[in-house]
């Protein structure tokens, strides 16, 4: 199991903008003001540095929550 | 010039482009860190008639890319020397598949390190400091500042620095070399 709060501190570091401080676990992360593709590259290498797994950007469309891409990290690392 | 890659179109910006390129450089949110566009669409096709001489003599490209027939955004290569070139007019709509502006990128940047004649490549580009996304982005590849003024960071890429990056944001984003 990883960390949901090392997570979250780690997905939030991607946002790079003080507004967007209030991301939690059950936010709507593509409604954030601050949602762009960097950003979603960035996530997408933080997971892949962090965890050492792959998620894809079709993936990630899929994910509506923040919780959402814990629970598929989480099943990519005890696959 | 006309090629496909990654399921993506990329052809020369051509002067019925300007309204597009007009659009998204005098885009409030997105063309916040680029250079200040004229607000007139005819500035837009002017440049882009002289830009069209620039490119019959290979000393500058300026490309549309393009998704199943609907425009995405713009790369452009200029400057272009013996063994180096400069990128930038990096700019996409909004709300597209979150890949596509990073496989322009990917794909135009290949694209300039192709026409270069030495084996001793590398990219040029400039970033506004203010513009922290994107530093954080080409900071991946691992680029040499060299030079900073109380605006921008003057970076310097080798070939060799974004072949890695590259083939690792493409494993990411699912796709082959």
């Amino acid at each position: 199991m990883i960390n949901e709060q090392v997570f979250l501190e780690k997905f939030k570091e991607q946002f790079l903008d003080a507004e967007d401080a209030s991301i939690q676990l059950e936010t709507k992360f593509r409604e954030t003001n601050d949602w762009d593709s960097l950003t979603g590259m960035s996530i997408l290498v933080m997971i892949e540095d962090e965890y050492s797994v792959t998620v894809t950007p079709d993936e990630l469309k899929k994910c509506e929550l923040v919780s959402d891409i814990i629970l598929l990290v989480n099943n990519k690392v005890n696959a | 010039m006309l090629f496909e890659k990654y399921g993506l179109q990329f052809r020369s910006v051509q002067t019925e482009d300007a309204a597009f390129i007009h659009g998204l450089r005098t885009n409030e949110k997105l063309a916040r860190h680029l250079s200040k566009t004229s607000a007139e669409i005819a500035d837009q096709e002017k440049w882009i008639g002289e830009y069209e001489e620039r490119e019959k003599i290979g000393m500058e490209y300026y490309f549309v890319c393009e998704n199943k027939g609907e425009k995405m955004g713009l790369n452009r290569v200029y400057e272009i020397k013996e063994d180096s070139f400069e990128i930038g007019s990096w700019i996409f709509k909004e709300h597209i598949e979150e890949a596509i502006p990073i496989l322009g990128d990917l794909t135009i940047r290949a694209f300039g390190f192709s026409v270069l004649k030495s084996v001793k490549k590398h990219c040029t580009f400039n970033v506004k400091k203010q513009n922290l996304k994107v530093l954080r982005y080409h900071k991946m590849f691992n680029p040499e500042i060299v030079a900073e003024d109380e605006e921008n960071y003057y970076f310097k890429l080798s070939e060799e620095n974004f072949i890695k990056q590259k083939d690792k944001l493409l494993k990411i984003l699912g796709h082959d070399k």
